[in-house]
């Protein structure tokens, strides 16, 4: 894994984010910090604006204020720096249909520059984790959505990025496949070194799998904090919690 | 350079899909078609001049003004129908697909993306400017002309392979411009064909007109460049004429691509 020496530089600094399209606002004046090792749950309703952060983050998009960060390289400024070190997970999975799933994995390795030498094994090494391993000759065309997704999160996986990025990554599968999927990225995100900022709506997945949450409704972050902090603050469930501020938002949002 | 990496894809997709293999296939027997029908007007025009017994026109035939010079003229039709098939899909597809994502948030530029695509696309339509090598090798191979007992002459030959695939070069950049401009590869497919198709007609707009505007759009057209490099004339200005439609459509699909990322 390349890794860069200081890790009080924080993984991923986002400050006074707002996007702003022909018709409407995404997200306004998000700010926030996660810092290296973290495994981050990014909760909201659909059309909060998490994709749109995320497609932010990874330099998909530019933001219309504010600034990203990515373990101190700015995303507009030095986007090749960035793209080197996030490895994305777009809510569609960025699939070929005609390739199969060991040629489309090579394809991004190559892309990702993994050196000749050690494709071969990091393209098994991805495979393996994300468990596509045993379908890799078949064509991406004839596997189903879940196996779909799985490959898209292999390819997320490739040249060991520090830091993940997965947009809803268990939208789509069945619930053998999302229990996989989860305990697959705990098993990532306990590497101490690797950062992960997951989106979903759904509260049980961060539960699952996150340390802290932050919550988004109608482009505003609503709340910041660990998984107990907030249940405990509220003094609620995690639903209550969310349902109570999304609605303060929207309210809030004009 | 991960050009490269991209162009090993497109070649992939190119040669693991239907489209290639039915590409050189339509090419081939349509330049075959061609090649027949100049050959047939030979043996024809031989035949009565023989039985007119005209030794002198009989000398005027030869392989190449009379039987290749004509197939490649028409020949270079052939790429107003094949180039928009070639590079419609280039990056509309990755746009509806959703690939698009994958590839700009990847760490390589623009120009990658667009050389790439522009060398996968481009090797295509060279093969396919070099399939119809194989019509005066046929007739180097079989005969002699009866007037002047000449066989085949190589420099026009070459040249007009070569401008052939220049102007080749120069609609694939066009495609991948316009493909680089929509998500829909039956739009990108339509504005291609509607720019490449205006390049063929706009001498015959100039055949109507007098003085300034017909040099203009004489020289706008592709087709008296490669007509005369058909011919066997190796002009430097009519280099130059591919060389810059064909740079200047790449700029503008870099900047199309670029300018995702401002959006």
């Amino acid at each position: 894994m390349t890794r860069d020496p200081t890790p009080s530089v924080p993984a991923i600094e986002v400050r006074g984010l707002t996007k702003a399209y022909r018709d409407h606002v995404a997200i306004r004046d998000l700010s926030f910090s996660i810092g290296a090792g973290e495994v981050v749950g990014f909760l909201g309703p659909n059309g909060a604006g998490k994709s749109t952060t995320m497609r932010i983050l990874t330099g998909y998009m530019p933001p219309t204020r504010g600034t990203v960060r990515v373990r101190g390289h700015d995303v507009l400024e030095e986007p090749m720096e960035v793209k080197r070190r996030v490895g994305y997970l777009p809510e569609i999975p960025p699939v070929y249909l005609d390739m199969t799933v060991v040629g489309y994995l090579r394809f991004v390795a190559r892309l990702k520059g993994v050196r000749r030498s050690e494709l071969r094994a990091e393209v098994e090494r991805a495979a393996e984790q994300a468990g596509v391993a045993h379908i890799a000759d078949r064509l991406i065309r004839n596997v189903s959505k879940g196996y779909r997704q799985r490959v898209g999160l292999a390819q997320a996986l490739l040249h060991d990025p520090e830091v993940l990025i997965l947009d809803e990554p268990t939208v789509g599968l069945d619930p053998i496949q999302i229990e996989q999927v989860r305990s697959l990225i705990r098993q990532l995100g306990a590497d101490q070194r690797r950062t992960i900022l997951l989106s979903t709506h759904i509260l049980r997945e961060v539960e699952a799998v996150c340390e802290r949450i932050i919550m988004i409704a109608g482009g505003h972050i609503v709340a910041d904090d660990t998984f107990d902090a907030l249940t405990r603050e509220h003094d609620a469930s995690l639903e209550e919690v969310f349902a109570r501020l999304a609605v303060t938002a929207e309210r809030a949002t004009p | 350079m991960k050009a490269w990496v991209i162009a090993r894809k497109e070649l992939g997709v190119f040669f693991t899909t239907a489209t290639g293999y039915a590409g050189f296939g339509a090419y081939a027997f349509l330049m075959g078609l061609l090649f027949i029908s100049a050959l047939n007007r030979y043996q024809q025009l031989t035949q009565y001049y023989l039985s007119q017994q005209r030794p002198d026109l009989l000398e005027t035939l030869n392989f190449n003004d009379t039987i290749l010079t004509p197939m490649f003229s028409s020949g270079v039709w052939m790429f107003l129908f094949f180039v928009p098939f070639l590079t419609m899909r280039l990056f509309a597809e990755e746009k509806s697909g959703r690939t698009f994502e994958l590839l700009m948030t990847a760490p390589v530029t623009s120009w990658d993306l667009v050389l790439g695509k522009f060398l996968a696309a481009g090797a295509m339509v060279v093969m396919l400017a070099a399939i119809p090598v194989a019509f005066p090798l046929i007739l180097e191979a079989y005969g002699t002309a009866p007037g002047t007992g000449s066989s085949v002459e190589w420099s026009p030959v070459w040249s007009a392979l070569g401008f052939t695939a220049l102007l080749g070069l120069s609609f694939v950049a066009i495609g991948l411009w316009m493909s680089a401009s929509t998500d829909s590869q039956l739009m990108a497919a339509l504005l291609t064909f509607g720019i490449l198709l205006m390049g063929y007609i706009l001498p015959m707009i100039a055949g109507r007109l007098e003085g300034d505007w017909r040099v203009v759009l004489e020289y706008a057209s592709p087709v008296n460049h490669v007509s005369r490099g058909i011919q066997g004339r190796v002009l430097l200005e009519d280099l130059v004429y591919f060389a810059s439609i064909t740079l200047a459509s790449l700029f503008y699909a870099q900047r199309v691509v670029e300018s995702h990322r401002w959006r």
